[in-house]
């Protein structure tokens, strides 16, 4: 252990200052919201709930498992997300590894890379995308919320750049060993850029599973709502001003923090525990070693 | 990643659209249209007679589109394509219904309805605002109902839809055609009320408060007498959320209306013409008070981040006992504090004033949303026989105290029906205060029967009562809300209420609203906090007539021409 500078000390300290606090403004709010959803309604209303649950109850749990428009939603939502990110993997990797070839054995590559770049730097609006949705009939269905997103650009760039930062030679020898482009892909280029998969694998899921906007607009009935949408239009605030006479009795169901709060960590749990079962592919330096020049 | 990206853009261009949205959707709307057929819409159709309420034998399929809410509940085995008034409307109309979409009532569904409106896939009959109505006016796609609602609209439909002095209709009517039935409902439940924590005001030996100089004392003593004996300085004596305006709970308005001031309406200047409500000078003067209380520590410093849920726990943990907002405030957040806090009680008081003349409460147009039919379908009188059956099933003398087309009991369960209803409108104030005059009766009286005449209310009969005679704490908020009640009909009736002059939402606010809506409240709060100072409000009044405000202005004055 070699003696670290009085400098250094200082940089470490503030720095590990600065990162702890970090995590604590990032950490601290997602506790408060687990702390309510396990507290009783009349606890959270006297504002006696911070950190640790008041009045211990799990009757917010109890009332979203036995209400349907939550689970049919989760279900929605896993659907989704198994779906969505199998069709985005797919056309990214398949996009993304002829894309990298170089200009001599893909002469055309620049004009399709551009092709895909000019999607990301323009858009046709919503109302446009609306129509080409309602007219190829995806309207209400689960292809809407897949098929208009299913070349995610960003992605198959940064898995074209990872690609071609493979050493050549791998290539090569594969193509000596008599592979032809399909096998050297799924038996070279994929298992060793794990890291970059994974990095999208998890953009991907994370993706599908927080978009809301889409299913909003795209889906006929509350009923087809995946998660993130239903979340959104029972958690949003509710505006005051445009309360009718009629609508008290709502305020009581509306104004039930726990129950938010429950459907807060529900919908947030899953997306959370992907996290570390794709942590250890976040390990850079696979390829090295695997050529010597 | 790539959804993600593409949504940002597409909110961003959502404004952009939406200025292309009248031509656009104008030509796909006349291309779908079916050349109507001589203005005598499909009367061999109806054979049955049945009062106002005809019945279409064969029964005909009406698309809609419609709002609805996560939060509603059903009886078993109903949902929103099958529940007691669909029902109705097939079996007493002959009306299918075939849900074309819905979507979250408020905020989703007009979004969503806007997407619908620019691509041109309007259903046969839906719910529009204010804003989608014109646009959809000025493009020519709707159904001009005034021939079918003079001719099918039954006495007590007209009737209820003339209680709020003609607003409604007014609103809907575009050079001389009726192009949507309003629904309207009564602004005289919307006054902000004073609301003050009464054990407080006995213990401190406070008179009730008659002037705003017996207000500020109140609030005076709320900060620095410890109402709450714990010894500690830590109460405030007025509160106010971070919505600031038309909050409900904890709002400027009935404070502003002390003043004089209307913030956020539409009211006639004294040249006649309209203006906005926000800008004039009396709001300075509301704003130079509230400055002043601030300074004094009378305002919570916190109360830009404060929105109701937390006002609702600086209430239940004693720290705030006066605040202005609606008569609904016992139901929340006052009940949660009180059911805490035995002892605790508290009441509404009309708002007082700063001089002479006694203050008017400035209130929304009391009209929330429209009902269209699409321009070509062959039933535009469906629309008015949907309405007749809404009047008749609600609203017949004498009204039902059980009604299952409002609310039907399930399981201990209290399930309202009524909301399933696609063609609505309450009542307007004249009907309202009748009814509520009548359940005062009632009260006074002891009588149930008082209330055979009345419309609405009728069910709060037995809970103030429990809660007068008996001091049933079950029904804290109802006896409370019936308190609210009494200051109302006192208070706000006539032209004691001033309703805005504008209900719509013009071009250019379209554009610029939210950046100017944005600005007013900046400049409020910084003014409240003393960070500005109250001359900034003049220089806000300048900015906002620059920024977009004097156009608007032209404009409401323009469209409230175009409807007379």
């Amino acid at each position: 252990m070699h003696v670290l500078s009085f400098g250094r000390r200082i940089f470490l300290t503030v720095n590990y200052t600065v990162l702890v606090l970090l995590a604590c403004s990032c950490l601290l709010p997602f506790i408060n919201v687990l702390a309510t959803s396990l507290s009783s309604s009349p606890a959270v209303n006297a504002g006696e709930v911070s950190l640790w649950p008041v009045d211990f109850s799990l009757a917010s749990y109890r009332y979203i498992v036995s209400n349907p428009a939550f689970v049919g939603s989760f279900g929605i939502t896993l659907e989704r997300v198994a779906l969505g990110t199998a069709v985005n993997m797919l056309l990214t990797i398949m996009l993304a590894y002829p894309l990298s070839k170089d200009n001599r054995s893909f002469r055309l590559r620049t004009v399709y890379v551009w092709v895909f770049v000019f999607t990301i730097l323009f858009h046709g609006g919503l109302i446009p995308w609306y129509m080409t949705i309602k007219m190829t009939h995806l309207l209400d269905t689960i292809w809407a919320l897949i098929l208009p997103g299913a070349v995610p650009v960003f992605n198959v760039i940064l898995l074209l750049n990872f690609f071609r930062s493979l050493p050549k030679e791998l290539e090569e020898s594969s193509f000596i060993d008599g592979a032809g482009h399909w096998t050297t892909m799924w038996k070279i280029y994929v298992p060793i850029s794990m890291p970059a998969i994974a990095t999208i694998l998890l953009f991907t899921m994370v993706g599908h599973w927080n978009s809301w906007f889409d299913g909003l607009i795209l889906m006929n009935s509350p009923k087809h709502y995946p998660l993130s949408s239903y979340l959104q239009t029972v958690i949003i605030q509710m505006d005051y001003s445009q309360l009718k006479q009629e609508d008290i009795d709502l305020l009581a169901v509306i104004s039930n923090r726990t129950t938010k709060a429950a459907q807060i960590i529900v919908g947030a749990l899953p997306i959370l525990i992907v996290y570390p079962f794709l942590q250890r592919y976040f390990v850079k330096g696979i390829v090295l070693g695997s050529v010597k020049e | 990643m790539g959804i993600k990206r593409s949504n940002t853009l597409i909110a961003c261009m959502l404004a952009a659209s939406m200025l292309l949205a009248a031509c656009s959707s104008s030509k796909a709307g006349g291309g779908e249209a079916k050349p109507e057929s001589g203005g005598k819409p499909a009367e061999p159709a109806k054979t049955e007679q049945n009062g106002a309420l005809a019945k279409y034998n064969p029964p005909i399929t009406l698309h809609i589109a419609r709002s609805s809410s996560q939060n509603w509940k059903y009886p078993k085995g109903d949902d929103l394509n099958n529940n007691i008034w669909t029902r109705a409307y097939e079996e007493k109309l002959g009306i299918k219904l075939a849900l074309d979409w819905t979507a979250e009532d408020g905020s989703t569904y007009d979004q969503k309805m806007n997407v619908s409106i620019a691509s041109g896939n309007l259903p046969d009959l839906f719910t529009v605002n204010a804003t989608q109505l014109k646009q959809l006016a000025d493009a020519g796609q709707l159904a001009d109902l005034t021939e079918v609602y003079n001719k099918y609209a039954s006495p007590l439909t007209k009737q209820n839809m003339n209680s709020d002095g003609g607003l409604g209709l007014k609103s809907a009517t575009f050079g001389g055609k009726l192009l949507a039935i309003p629904s309207i409902n009564a602004n005289i439940y919307s006054p902000s009320l004073l609301w003050i924590r009464t054990d407080w005001l006995k213990k401190l030996n406070l008179p009730e408060p008659k002037t705003m100089q017996d207000v500020y004392a109140i609030s005076e003593a709320f900060t620095n007498k410890d109402p709450d004996g714990d010894g500690k300085k830590d109460t405030i004596g007025l509160g106010l959320s971070k919505t600031l305006l038309n909050a409900g709970v904890g709002e400027l308005n009935g404070f502003a209306n002390a003043f004089h001031a209307y913030p956020t309406l539409w009211i006639k200047g004294s040249d006649g013409k309209i203006t906005y409500g926000s800008i004039q000078p009396q709001m300075k003067a509301a704003l130079a008070k509230l400055q002043d209380m601030y300074k004094s520590g009378q305002i919570d410093t916190e109360f830009g981040v404060k929105d109701t849920a937390k006002l609702g726990e600086d209430i239940a943990s004693n720290k705030l006992g006066m605040l202005f907002g609606a008569n609904w405030l016992p139901y929340l957040p006052l009940i949660d504090a009180v059911k805490k806090n035995p002892g605790m009680d508290w009441k509404a008081y009309a708002i007082p004033s700063v001089d002479n003349e006694p203050a008017k409460a400035g209130v929304a147009f009391p009209t929330y949303a429209y009902v269209v039919v699409r321009k070509g379908y062959e039933h535009p009188e469906a629309a008015v026989s949907m309405l007749n059956l809404y009047q008749d099933t609600r609203f017949k003398t004498p009204v039902q105290a059980v009604n299952p087309f409002e609310t039907v009991e399930e399981n201990g369960n209290r399930i309202e029906t009524v909301k399933y209803a696609v063609v609505q409108s309450a009542l307007g104030n004249d009907v309202v205060v009748k009814a509520l005059k009548l359940l005062r009766e009632a009260l006074q009286k002891d009588d149930k029967s008082v209330l055979k005449d009345a419309l609405k209310e009728t069910d709060k009969f037995d809970p103030v009562r429990a809660f007068q005679k008996n001091g049933d704490m079950a029904y804290w908020s109802q006896g409370r809300q019936f308190n609210a009640y009494e200051v109302l009909l006192d208070n706000y009736t006539g032209d004691k209420l001033l309703t805005t002059e504008f209900g719509g939402r013009t071009q250019t606010m379209g554009e610029k609203w939210e950046a100017l809506d944005k600005l007013e409240k900046e400049t409020f709060t910084k003014i409240i906090m003393g960070t500005s100072s109250v001359d900034e409000f003049d220089n806000f009044v300048a900015t906002w007539k620059k920024l977009g405000g004097d156009t608007i202005i032209k404009e409401v004055n323009d469209w409230l021409a175009s409807q007379n």
